[in-house]
């Protein structure tokens, strides 16, 4: 279904002709996001600049009915940015400014393109950083982070991307702009800042983000531990968080991981025959990493934990997080694709369901590689596929929504961090009952009447149509 | 039937005894268009206007009770009715913190602490209560009870409606159970006073301590009869507070220590009702010493790096600085999640 002439007409006097992707060699790098298998072609791609021509373009949007999908860097992994069709894609590639960094008042505003990383790299030089550092970090947008709440291995210590926005920017469907851009202390109203983060580009657009900045902790260490198997790695896991250990990260690769990561570029100095490592980062004074310290080394060698020591200097400590935040690039020397897989647990059943999920994968010949965010009970089973093969794609599906389940008996839930998206729709039902889903939708539909904004994501259609039928007979 | 007095008016008051009772009365005061107000013990609410109309009071109070707390998993959920007093005894047994830490626990409940979004004085060091709520399971005013989030600490299945009812003064659904995250508890509590000063002086050293990242439990600047006192409570390993205090006597070499459990004293102390201000840090100097001159005798707490204060004189009203898109949006989320106008707030 082509746009009308008339409609990209208009678009193009609002964005100019470079804020307008038309052409189709242009518009297949939009056609999906890191959920692969899943691809749609944009009917048309925008690239607004800022707020307003981003509401501009939304209020002509909004007059034609169209639907919109936002994307930022296309890093996601459950499908939230797959284009719908028929629909255009409002992407944030060219909105990359720092409007602000407050140093004084510890917080940054910046527009939504602006790539995690860089922000770190803007606020370093005045010993700030930015917490949320998701493993895609050096591509992912700041727009992104806000719409999935993203995570990362040291949200273990400060939350994820929810508890570090203090105030957004959003352009509604209807192409109204929501200025919620100062930092306060609290909410004026309700925490609606707080209710869009998460809500996966269904809600509109943030165009602004203002970010909260921490200072850089005097010290950091990094540790790495070696395990015999999985199981003590989980086990170490689940007895430093009943020790109530405060290190910001625990982080654990398994054997596969490990080889592929030492096969890569990214080659960090994991020894090749270890069963697991486990790394763990220690902030803060002085005296705070020595009393942590004091207190995590006796756990983890009380579980075997063998070759524990501290990363030498600033370049081992680089190498080790490159290892781990390079895991997923590594795994492509197995296969050319890769379904990772994003749960979470209680964390004093890790081991069991560490051992059931990759149980599960290997039971229908799949190989899968574990590395996670051990210490948040963020499960990463990461399955190596190739989709051309039809019967190989169907089983990881398969293995995906078996692990999926066990998660969730265990009193699991579907997503740590990568979002539901298309990926994880039909479980939806499975955590939540059908009143939980319709009051979603009410939520949605309460900013977004048509349900225009990234439509069939996260809330399974039903329980939308059950929402409309029950009010429609409302007296 | 028994009655309440509430905003100067008897009104009925429901003290339903569980769940289904609740939802009950909620069909039953949706049927007959009623407005009711969800209550728990009544320690906020005389810090909100009067709603429009009040038919019915709710009391939360006999849903109390821990529904389940791990501590190998370092989270508890309870029933809305439940006092954080209670909770708190609880978590202390098993090493963990349960933050907000707030002056009157023993009149609040979990549920109306959340519908307030209250922060404590230890927000310095856990940030504010709506990071801390992992789920929360809702009534809406026909009766339905719905969940979001849920019992992890890593979470972002669906929509964060947590964070929606947070704050939201009961006004979208009546908060039935709730989930927090726990922190370790610290091991070691103390506090360190400044003597009598200036509030320049006293935010001199507030900003000089807060360039030393010295991860403080909190800090505090207090007016009595017109003299400031800074205020820092550490917790935490034994060495850890050791080195904090010594970094703050080099700051402020006549200050004094004290030992104990003093966040909850130091809350009590500061339970002042009044003119509040927040905005960035490095405009509380100026807005400060304004008050200052303004409410001449009057008792002020500041906390300097959250950058908020609050004056014991009465405050005046507060105009409305949301712009008409959020107002529009907050009338849409309300008729959205209580269609029937059964919640009498908002």
């Amino acid at each position: 279904m082509a746009l009308e002439q008339g409609l990209v007409h208009a678009l193009k006097s609002q964005l100019g002709p470079e804020g307008v992707v038309e052409r189709h060699s242009q518009r297949v790098p939009y056609e999906c996001d890191g959920l692969a298998f899943v691809r749609q072609l944009p009917e048309l791609v925008l690239l607004p600049r800022n707020t307003q021509e981003t509401a501009a373009a939304m209020r002509i949007l909004a007059q034609a009915h169209v639907p919109i999908v936002p994307r930022g860097a296309g890093t996601g992994l459950s499908g939230g940015a797959t284009p719908v069709a028929g629909g255009v894609s409002i992407g944030t590639a060219r909105m990359r400014d720092v409007l602000e960094l407050n140093v004084l008042d510890r917080y940054a505003r910046v527009q939504a393109g602006v790539v995690n990383h860089d922000l770190g790299h803007a606020c370093a030089a005045h010993g700030l950083f930015y917490a949320p550092d998701p493993s895609s970090q050096k591509a992912c947008t700041l727009g992104g982070n806000v719409g999935e709440n993203s995570g990362g291995p040291h949200c273990f210590r400060y939350g994820n991307t929810s508890q570090h926005v203090l105030g957004l920017v959003i352009v509604t469907p209807q192409g109204q702009v929501l200025d919620l851009a100062e930092p306060l202390v609290d909410p004026r109203g309700l925490d609606l800042v707080g209710l869009f983060t998460g809500s996966e580009g269904m809600l509109g657009i943030a165009t602004e983000i203002t970010v909260k900045l921490l200072p850089i902790p005097p010290i950091t260490e990094t540790w790495i531990a070696i395990f015999h198997d999985l199981d003590a790695a989980c086990d170490a896991t689940s007895d430093l968080i009943a020790a109530r250990a405060e290190p910001s990260a625990i982080e654990i690769l398994d054997q596969l991981t490990i080889e592929a990561v030492e096969a890569s570029v990214l080659r960090a100095g994991y020894p090749k025959d270890a069963q697991a490592v486990m790394l763990l980062e220690l902030e803060g004074t002085q005296a705070e990493v020595e009393a942590n310290a004091a207190l995590i080394e006796p756990i983890l060698v009380q579980r075997g934990a063998y070759g524990l020591r501290r990363a030498r200097d600033a370049s081992e400590r680089a190498r080790l997080w490159a290892g781990r935040k390079g895991a997923y690039g590594a795994m492509g020397r197995i296969a050319p694709d890769l379904y990772v897989c994003d749960a979470v647990v209680p964390r004093r059943h890790l081991r069991e369901l560490v051992r059931q999920t990759t149980a599960i994968c290997q039971s229908k010949g799949l190989k899968v590689a574990n590395v996670f965010h051990a210490g948040d009970g963020n499960l990463h089973p990461n399955i190596s596929y190739d989709r051309r093969n039809a019967d190989e794609l169907r089983r990881v599906l398969e293995a995906g929504d078996e692990m999926m389940r066990v998660c969730l008996e265990a009193g699991g839930s579907l997503s740590g961090e990568h979002g539901i998206g298309l990926e994880k729709l039909s479980a939806m039902p499975w955590l939540f009952s059908p009143a939980d889903l319709a009051v979603m939708c009410r939520v949605r539909e309460a900013w977004d009447p048509e349900r225009r904004m990234n439509p069939g994501k996260l809330i399974p259609i039903r329980a939308c149509m059950e929402t409309r039928t029950r009010s429609s007979h409302a007296p | 039937m028994k009655q309440t007095r509430v905003y100067g008016q008897e009104r009925p008051l429901l003290e339903p005894a569980n769940e289904a009772e609740l939802c009950e009365q909620l069909q039953k005061a949706t049927q007959a268009h009623q407005r009711c107000l969800p209550w728990g013990m009544g320690a906020h609410y005389d810090q909100l206007p009067a709603p429009e109309r009040i038919d019915a009071v709710i009391s939360l109070r006999r849903l109390s009770g821990i529904v389940e707390y791990e501590p190998a998993e370092g989270v508890i959920t309870a029933q809305a009715g439940t006092t954080l007093a209670e909770l708190r005894r609880a978590c202390e047994q098993h090493g963990h913190h349960l933050s907000p830490c707030l002056p009157d626990e023993e009149q609040s409940t979990l549920g109306g602490v959340i519908a307030m979004g209250r922060s404590g004085v230890d927000r310095l060091r856990y940030g504010p209560l709506r990071n801390h709520v992992l789920g929360v399971r809702v009534a809406d005013g026909s009766g339905v009870i719905t969940k979001s989030g849920g019992r992890l600490v890593k979470n972002v299945t669906g929509y964060d409606l947590a964070r929606l009812h947070t704050g939201a003064q009961g006004a979208l659904g009546i908060i039935v159970e709730a989930s927090l995250r726990l922190f370790p508890l610290p091991r070691v509590e103390r506090s360190v006073f400044s003597d009598d000063s200036t509030l320049e002086r006293c935010l001199e050293l507030a900003w000089a301590a807060r360039a030393r990242n010295l991860g403080l439990l909190s800090l505090r600047l207090r007016r009595e009869q017109q003299r400031w006192q800074w205020c820092a409570h550490l917790a935490g390993h034994a060495s850890v507070v050791a080195a904090q205090e010594r970094e703050l006597l080099e700051l402020w070499p006549g200050a004094h220590c004290e030992s104990g459990s003093w966040a909850r004293t130091l809350a009590q102390r500061d339970l002042v009702r009044g003119a509040a201000w927040s905005g960035p840090p490095s405009q509380l100097q100026a807005q400060g010493l304004d008050w200052e001159r303004r409410y001449d005798g009057a008792r002020a707490w500041i906390d300097p790096w959250i950058a908020c204060m609050l004056w014991d004189v009465p405050s005046a009203a507060c105009t409305d600085q949301r712009s008409s898109v959020q107002v529009e949006l907050e009338r849409s989320l309300k008729r959205a999640l209580d269609p029937t106008g059964t919640l009498a707030r908002g």
